[in-house]
């Protein structure tokens, strides 16, 4: 995905959810958004269900404590 | 003899979607729909997915069944406000008086302005066109007329056009009304059409024909102010000062239904933390507290509380908010979302301080206040949780539209 301020391209997690019963299952996660894209197609043709895509980009984390800088998806 | 003034109406197409597209460009021409929410509903659909059939407004466990193929992404409502931000200042550029109307829609002022840019009107809505396209990404829908009732409609015919823009001067007025019906106009419901279809007011021009003391006998006021501005006279100007908004609200459904006082608590907190800091960038303070709580079928419980001394302080704010949930919570009873109304605003450049009131205390809130403003502009949102009851009650809301997000 891309950083709407810079322009830039950034890592993100995209999380494949199935909705059922008023709850979300997760099916399939990856940060590579073709292949979400592909699950999704086999998923759809294999189970005839959709399914919910949400998109988490990267975090910079920085660590006070350690001094570090860490990534995270959450 | 006073200038004929032209207004625009720019309107972006299925706005949302086109957001999404700008930030992941890989989903450019699959079928996309933009989901309100985790239990939400489908609130905005691309081309692909309204020829899919994807109706606007379906509840996402109904859509994920009956249009397997498209794909619904969650709404990022931050993001979308940033690229709107940035629509708007364009054409803020491009015009001296342009009022923003929603967060896709926005009136702009075209008079004058084909003696400045030495264009048509036509050529200036293809250039603001192409320029809204290059620079944002977001394609956009114009309809430029002589009131903002016909720069409505024109829009939204726009909308079936192939340049998409529809300009309707002088002289196609009276066609155009003719070819629009009657619930097409701006300001006329479903149920006023239908009362309007039944006393022979098929379309426009049919309306605009009637008399004024029949319309006004029948609709009042209102009913004259659409006809004046179905004719080209302009009732409502186009006014680019922001006006204070009446209340400010923030709910969110749970992912679960829960019936925890804490958790409840929580996800409250979040929700005064982003009203008091929406109130303060308005530099308003409130007087009105009110808390809503939905329960699992759908009963709504609201109760509000009036303070004297206005403020915009989190912890102010919760100290009531809590009294008025406490009030209202019964533990046998499984809640799917809370949510908090400030009403009764007042100008925080306007305030009247009180005599016997602790001057130094009042500072330090505000500046505790600015200062939590800062963090977040800096770290993102959510970085100091205020007022938070338990840190072991999970809290999921409010990650997905931070600014680090985007």
């Amino acid at each position: 995905m891309l950083d709407i301020k810079t322009g830039e391209k950034i890592e993100a997690l995209y999380k494949m959810f199935q909705i059922k019963g008023g709850k979300r299952i997760e099916k399939f996660q990856t940060t590579d958004m073709k292949r979400a894209l592909n699950f999704h197609k086999w998923y759809v043709n294999r189970y005839k269900e959709g399914l919910l895509m949400e998109i988490f980009p990267q975090k910079k984390v920085y660590d006070w404590k350690e001094k570090k800088v860490e990534y995270t998806f959450e | 003899m006073s200038i004929q003034k032209y207004i625009a109406l720019i309107d972006c197409d299925s706005f949302f979607v086109s957001c999404e597209r700008i930030i992941n460009p890989e989903l450019s021409t699959l079928p996309l729909s933009v989901v309100s929410g985790e239990r939400g509903c489908v609130i905005s659909r691309s081309k692909e997915a309204k020829i899919l059939g994807v109706p606007m407004g379906i509840p996402l466990f109904q859509a994920v069944e009956r249009y397997p193929e498209c794909i619904y992404l969650s709404a990022n409502h931050y993001a979308y406000t940033l690229i709107s931000n940035r629509i708007m200042n364009l054409l803020k550029e491009f015009s001296p008086n342009v009022e923003v109307y929603s967060i896709d829609e926005a009136f702009v002022d075209f008079t004058g302005l084909t003696k400045l840019y030495k264009k048509n009107y036509y050529s200036l809505a293809k250039e603001l066109q192409a320029k809204i396209l290059q620079e944002v990404g977001v394609p956009v829908s114009i309809g430029v007329s002589r009131s903002k009732t016909l720069a409505k409609l024109a829009s939204d015919k726009a909308k079936s056009t192939r340049d998409r823009i529809c300009l309707v001067g002088k002289c196609k007025t009276e066609e155009f009304l003719s070819s629009t019906d009657i619930q097409e106009i701006w300001g006329i419901g479903r149920k006023l059409g239908v009362k309007l279809k039944g006393l022979g007011v098929r379309n426009a021009l049919d309306y605009v024909k009637k008399d004024d003391i029949w319309i006004k006998s029948r609709f009042g006021k209102n009913g004259l102010t659409i006809k004046s501005e179905l004719l080209g006279n302009i009732v409502s100007k186009i006014s680019n000062e922001i006006e204070l908004p009446k209340s400010l609200s923030d709910s969110k459904s749970f992912l679960e239904f829960t019936s925890d006082l804490n958790f409840l608590k929580n996800e409250l907190s979040i929700h005064i933390h982003e009203v008091c800091s929406r109130l303060r960038k308005i530099n308003s303070k409130t007087s009105t507290i009110g808390v809503f709580l939905k329960t699992k079928d759908f009963r709504t419980y609201y109760e509000k509380y009036s303070i004297d001394v206005p403020t915009d302080f989190e912890f102010e704010v919760s100290k009531y908010a809590f009294q008025l949930l406490e009030k209202m919570y019964s533990s046998n009873i499984l809640y799917r979302s809370v949510g908090i109304v400030l009403e009764d605003f007042n100008s925080t450049k306007k305030e009247q301080l009180l005599l016997f009131d602790n001057d130094e205390k009042r500072e330090q809130k505000e500046n505790l206040g600015k200062s939590l403003d800062k963090l977040e502009k800096k770290f993102g949102r959510n970085i100091v949780r205020t007022g938070f009851v338990n840190k072991d009650v999970p809290f999921r809301q409010g990650f997905l539209t931070s600014p680090k997000d985007v």
